[in-house]
């Protein structure tokens, strides 16, 4: 070995301790993958580094860091393409490209317009097992050469860790998620126990007050103050009932006994039976020849009741209430769909849970009980919103032959 | 002919009050009592045409009290009431021969007239919820 290639050999084993480092202390994957870029300059005597990491979803990159380029360069580069030119193929083919001369305008190698012109090219995919998370490249080998094979060698290493602080990342999010539903799923067990025990013993105080109530009106010579106040009594005695109804709904636990049925049937049936007042116009979107689903008709009209009375609700001075239903490739979508008072942006992921209410009467658990009920149908309940428009809730629901 | 007796039980004292009060309003000679032990010895004591029970009481539950008092006193019309509501409940009480299930609150002009066919001939029929 000669002086020189030992003293590069020494380098490249320090930069990968630098990153192995990194990868240890680091507690964000930007810093890890930023680290790897700038070492991945350094070692292979590039002018330009960069790491690109492809989002879960395939669609863009989640993570994109570079060294060797400046702040305003980089800002002048757009968002990078992932199946194109180059980039792509590393990505599909899952091997690393080396290229002496790459052609002098970028985007036919697959870079947007304002990357800077690149020579010289060392690309390798940051790979785990099968899984291709993204690239690392390099390019304008300093001294105007062109990338060795050593080089390419140590960038697979350098890819390779890459790789490893990716995966460490997407793991640990999955568990953060994981963990976050279980909570979920406890405080609302929680929940319903509680709010089934007080829902039950409310009934008493509830009983013997209406029983007082009774006699009161019985033994009270016609005061009409008097009957004005039993009157009022009766009424909130009622009113306190009905909240503790929904609460025992609520805490109910809902297992579904599924048949196959006919959406248009339940929806046409129920609707006679819902009072929709005048100034709320009915438009009626459910084709002929919806394919049956798989679900509980009970709970889907109680699903659907909850539904249209929180549409009539955003509708105070009338509107249009739509139900529709459309065949999807998972499952048949019923949706109800009013012009009312919209759901802020910042409100739309808690209008599921439990006891959140934006309206000034009601404990705010139609909607909730909706979500139980529709998960212990296999069904999926999701919203829309649009300020100034309206919402649009849609419950899709299994075909009685899916797996 | 002698006032049709009833005997209302409950471990909630509000309950049993204003029930004595209303169903004495309407005519009937009415006890009380607070406990399904309580009430196994007044039935065995005296003559009652009808109880009316809770079902939820502390000791000895109401289902647990009828089937006693059946052995006591295999004439009366028992009526059970609850604050829970579940088709368990309906079942069992209709199993130990309880003529109606009634859930809190509930509507008196119901006690009324369930007490009033129990005392025609032919009496109260069938356990309705």
């Amino acid at each position: 070995m000669t002086l020189a290639s030992s003293a590069r050999a020494s380098n490249q084993m320090q930069a990968l301790m630098q990153v192995s480092l990194a990868l240890t202390t680091e507690r964000s994957l930007e810093r890890v993958l930023q680290k790897i870029a700038e070492v991945a300059r350094d070692v292979l005597r590039a002018r330009y580094a960069a790491v690109g990491v492809i989002d879960e979803r395939g669609t863009g990159l989640s993570q994109f860091l570079t060294a060797g380029i400046d702040e305003a360069g980089k800002a002048a580069i757009g968002p990078l393409p992932t199946g194109q030119g180059v980039l792509g193929l590393m990505i599909r083919e899952r091997r690393p490209i080396r290229i002496r001369r790459l052609a002098a305008h970028p985007q036919p190698a697959g870079f947007p317009a304002n990357h800077p012109t690149m020579e010289s090219f060392l690309g390798v995919p940051i790979m785990v097992r099968d899984k291709a998370y993204g690239n690392l490249y390099v390019t304008e080998k300093q001294g105007g050469g062109e990338f060795s094979e050593t080089d390419e060698q140590v960038a697979l290493m350098l890819a390779s860790q890459a790789a490893i602080a990716v995966e460490h990342a997407q793991a640990f999010r999955a568990l953060a998620e994981t963990q976050e539903e279980l909570l979920r799923k406890e405080k609302l067990a929680m929940l319903g126990q509680l709010a089934g025990g007080v829902g039950h013993e409310l009934r008493n105080p509830l009983g013997v007050m209406k029983n007082s109530v009774y006699y009161l009106e019985m033994i009270l010579p016609e005061d009409a103050r008097a009957r004005k106040h039993l009157g009022i009594l009766d009424r909130e005695v009622g009113t306190a009932n009905r909240i503790v109804s929904d609460l025992l709904e609520f805490a109910r636990m809902k297992s579904a006994s599924r048949s196959v049925i006919d959406l248009k049937v339940v929806v046409t049936d129920l609707l006679e039976r819902l009072p929709v007042p005048e100034t709320v116009a009915v438009v009626w979107g459910m084709p002929d020849g919806l394919s049956r689903v798989s679900a509980d008709r009970l709970h889907v009209e109680q699903i659907l009741t909850n539904l249209i009375t929180n549409a009539v609700q955003a509708m105070p001075d009338g509107g249009t209430l739509t139900i529709a239903g459309v065949e999807e490739p998972t499952g048949v979508v019923l949706s109800v769909t009013d012009t009312g008072i919209a759901i802020r942006p910042e409100d739309l992921p808690k209008i599921f849970q439990p006891l959140f209410t934006t309206k000034h009467k009601g404990i705010g658990l139609g909607l909730a009980v909706a979500r139980d009920l529709a998960d212990a149908n296999r069904a999926v309940i999701s919203v829309d919103s649009t300020l100034g428009v309206g919402s649009r809730f849609a419950v899709r629901f299994e075909r009685p032959d899916e797996p | 002919m002698a006032n049709t007796t009833v005997l209302v039980v409950d471990d909630d004292v509000g309950m049993v009050e204003t029930l004595v009060d209303i169903l004495s309003a309407n005519g009937y000679d009415v006890a009380g009592a607070h406990s399904g032990g309580a009430a196994i010895s007044m039935v065995s004591e005296s003559h009652y045409d009808v109880a009316l029970m809770d079902i939820q009481m502390p000791g000895v539950n109401g289902v647990e009290t009828l089937k006693t008092i059946r052995t006591v006193a295999p004439h009366l019309t028992v009526i059970m009431m609850t604050a829970f509501t579940s088709d368990e409940l309906v079942e069992e009480a209709r199993q130990a021969s309880a003529v109606a299930v009634l859930f809190k609150p509930f509507d008196i002009a119901r006690v009324l007239d369930l007490i009033s066919s129990s005392a025609r001939p032919g009496g109260a029929q069938g356990v309705r919820a």
